[in-house]
C-alpha cells in the first residue's frame, strides 16, 4: 500500500466511521409529543371520480377448506355504492408537535393484523414506530407474514396453524407491503407512523383526526392504487375542519376544503 | 460490521509522516462533515467508493481473482462464466444473502466465511480451501460491503423525490441492513428430548408441507418465486442435496432463520425441541436418519 492510499484510506475511514455513528430514526426535530389543550378535529371523506370499479373476486389456488369459507375479493380498490374509497391512508405530513401515541391499556386492543379466511384483515393497519403490532392466525393453517420494507429490516415469519399470536415491531416509519407466499393473493399494508395523526378511510370513505393543535397543515392522502395527493388544511381551536379528497384512476385529486 | 485492517508494513517506522498527513486529512474530513451537519447542507455522508471495495484493496484484488468470473467484476452476478451455469450467481448488490444464522436475515461475518470456505456442495459455487483465513475474512467483508453499496444505490433511487430522506438517513439505513442485531445460538436439545418420527411428522405437516409437500418432495407450491420475482425450486427434502448443508446445525439454522430472499420464512415461534424433531424428521426423509430416532 503506498503513501497516497494510506492517506485516503484513513481519511475516508474517518468519514465512514462518523457517518455510521449512533442511529437516530426519531430525531427530536421530527416529532415531539406535547399536551394538546384545545385541539381541533379534521373530519373528511375520500370520494371516487369515475365509473365505479367492481370488486374482483380472487381465484383461490389452494385446497385448504378454511380458504374457501367465503368468496375472497381483492381490496386493492374498494369503492362503495356512494362512490366512497375505503383503505385510503390520511395523515398530516408537516406536524412537528402534537398528542402522544396512546398505548391501549389492554394489550388486546393493540393494532392487529389477522389472517382470517386466508385474507389479511384489516387490509391496511396503522402502528406507531417501535410500537407492538399483533399478528393473529385465526385460520389454523400455515401462513407466512412476508414484509417488503424499504427502511426497516425485512421480516418473513412463519405462523403455523397452532401459533395463534405473535408480536412484531418496526422502528422506522414507512408503508410496508405484506404478502403470504403460500396464499399469494393475500396482501396487506402495515403503515408505520411517526406520529398519531394518521387515519384509514372506512367503508363509508370517512376518516377523522382528533386533538390536532390549531394551525395550518398539509394533509396527505395515499391509496395503493389511486396514488398520493396533498391539500392544505387550517385547524382552529376546538373546531372541526371539513376536508374532501376526490381520487380517480386517472391519478387526479380535485379535492377542496 | 467487521472490517479487515490493511496489512501493516512492519519493516518501516509505524508513525511515519504519512500517518501525520492522514490524521490531518481525517480531522479535516470530520470537520467538514460536522460543518455540513450544522448548516443542514445535504452533504453526502457516504463516499461512493469505500476503502474496502476500492481497486487496490485486499478485498478487491481477491474478489477479482477468485469470485468475479461468476459474480461479476462489480459483484452484480453477471460474470463471464454465468452463461455456463444452471443457476444465477448471487448478485451481491441487489439480493439478500441466503444462508444466515440470524433472525433479521442479515448474515454474520462467520456466515459469509462459511459460504466462501465451503462453497455450495450441491450448487455450483466451489469451496475455497486454498484461501487463507485472512483472505476469506477480507472477501467476507468485501461482499458485505458490496451489499451495503447496493442498498445505498437502491435507497437513493427509491427516495430521490423524498425531501425528508437525507443522504445520511440513507447511509444509516444501508448500514442497518447489512448489520445484524439478532444472531441465533444453535442450542442442543435437552437431555429429556426423545426424537420421534410421529411427532416430527405432525410438525412437518403443520409448518413445512404447504411448500415442501406432504411427502417432502418440494411439490407444495405451484410457482414459487424469489424476492426478485424469478421462479425458484422448493427443495426436494427426499434427497440430501440441501444447498445450505444437511448437517444438523445447518438444518437448524435454515429452519429457525428461514432463507432470506425466498418464500422460506423464519420460525421464531418454534421451540428448540420442535426444531430438533424436524431435523430428525427431515434427515429421515433424506434417507440419512440420525441415531436414536424412534419410529
Amino acid at each position: 500500500m503506498n503513501t497516497f492510499q494510506r492517506i485516503t484510506t484513513f481519511g475516508l475511514f474517518s468519514v465512514l466511521l462518523f457517518g455510521a455513528g449512533p442511529v437516530s430514526p426519531n430525531a427530536p426535530d421530527k416529532y415531539t409529543p406535547i399536551d394538546v389543550a384545545s385541539g381541533g378535529t379534521i373530519r373528511g371523506v375520500v370520494r371516487f371520480d369515475g365509473a365505479r370499479p367492481q370488486l374482483e373476486q380472487v381465484d383461490i389456488a389452494t385446497k385448504e377448506d378454511v380458504c374457501h369459507s367465503e368468496p375472497v375479493y381483492s381490496e386493492k380498490l374498494v369503492v362503495s355504492k356512494e362512490m366512497r374509497v375505503q383503505w385510503a391512508v390520511v395523515s398530516l405530513t408537516d406536524i412537528k408537535t402534537g398528542k402522544a401515541f396512546q398505548e391501549p391499556e389492554d394489550p388486546k386492543d393493540r393494532p392487529t393484523l389477522d389472517q382470517n379466511g386466508c385474507v389479511f384483515s384489516p387490509h391496511v393497519v396503522l402502528v406507531g414506530h417501535g410500537k407492538p403490532l399483533k399478528l393473529l392466525n385465526s385460520d389454523g393453517v400455515l401462513h407466512n407474514v412476508h414484509t417488503w420494507p424499504k427502511k426497516n429490516r425485512s421480516k418473513n415469519i412463519a405462523m403455523p396453524g397452532p401459533v395463534k399470536e405473535m408480536t412484531v415491531k418496526f422502528r422506522r416509519p414507512e408503508r410496508i407491503r405484506v404478502s403470504c407466499d403460500i396464499h399469494r393473493w393475500m396482501e396487506a399494508w402495515i403503515v408505520v407512523t411517526e406520529h398519531p395523526y394518521y387515519a384509514v378511510s372506512d367503508e363509508a370513505g370517512e376518516f377523522e383526526l382528533t386533538d390536532v393543535p390549531p394551525g395550518n397543515y398539509t394533509l396527505r392522502v395515499w391509496h395503493e392504487t389511486l396514488g398520493q395527493f396533498d391539500q392544505e388544511v387550517e385547524v382552529k381551536a376546538n373546531a372541526e375542519a371539513s376536508v374532501e379528497f376526490v381520487l380517480s384512476e386517472r391519478g387526479q385529486n380535485s379535492g377542496a376544503n | 460490521m467487521r472490517r479487515t485492517n490493511p496489512p501493516v508494513d512492519t519493516e518501516r517506522s509505524v508513525i511515519g509522516w504519512e500517518y501525520l498527513v492522514a490524521v490531518i486529512v481525517g480531522v479535516i474530513a470530520v470537520s467538514v462533515f460536522i460543518a455540513g451537519c450544522q448548516t443542514k447542507a445535504s452533504l453526502p455522508s457516504e463516499p461512493t467508493m469505500s476503502p474496502t471495495v476500492s481497486p487496490g484493496s485486499v478485498g478487491y484484488e481477491l474478489f477479482q481473482a477468485h469470485c468475479a468470473a461468476c459474480h461479476g467484476t462489480n459483484g452484480r452476478g453477471d460474470g463471464i462464466a454465468r452463461m455456463a451455469l444452471d443457476v444465477a450467481p448471487r448478485d451481491f448488490r441487489n439480493e439478500p444473502f441466503r444462508y444466515v444464522s440470524t433472525m433479521d436475515g442479515i448474515p454474520t461475518h462467520d456466515d459469509l466465511v462459511q459460504s466462501i470456505k465451503n462453497g455450495r456442495v450441491h450448487g455450483q459455487m466451489p469451496a475455497g480451501p486454498w484461501l487463507s483465513d485472512e483472505a476469506v475474512n477480507a472477501l467476507a467483508d468485501y461482499v458485505l460491503e458490496l451489499n451495503r453499496l447496493g442498498w445505498v444505490d437502491r435507497l437513493t433511487q427509491e427516495f430521490a423525490d423524498d425531501q425528508d430522506m437525507t443522504p445520511r438517513d440513507i447511509a444509516e439505513i444501508a448500514f442497518e441492513r447489512v448489520t445484524t442485531e439478532e444472531p441465533i445460538v444453535v442450542a442442543m436439545p435437552s437431555p429429556q428430548f426423545r426424537p420421534n418420527l410421529a411427532s416430527g411428522k405432525v410438525l412437518f405437516m403443520e409448518s413445512c408441507a404447504a411448500c415442501h409437500g406432504p411427502s417432502g418432495k418440494g411439490d407444495g407450491l405451484d410457482t414459487p418465486l424469489d424476492e426478485l420475482g424469478r421462479p425458484i425450486k422448493v427443495r426436494d427434502l427426499t434427497t440430501d442435496a440441501i444447498q445450505g448443508g444437511s448437517d444438523v446445525f445447518e438444518l437448524y439454522k435454515r429452519i429457525r432463520c428461514g432463507i432470506p430472499g425466498t418464500p422460506m420464512p423464519a420460525q421464531p415461534a418454534m421451540t428448540n425441541e420442535q426444531i430438533w424433531q424436524l431435523i430428525f424428521y427431515t434427515r429421515s426423509l433424506m434417507g440419512q436418519p440420525l441415531a436414536g430416532l424412534e419410529r
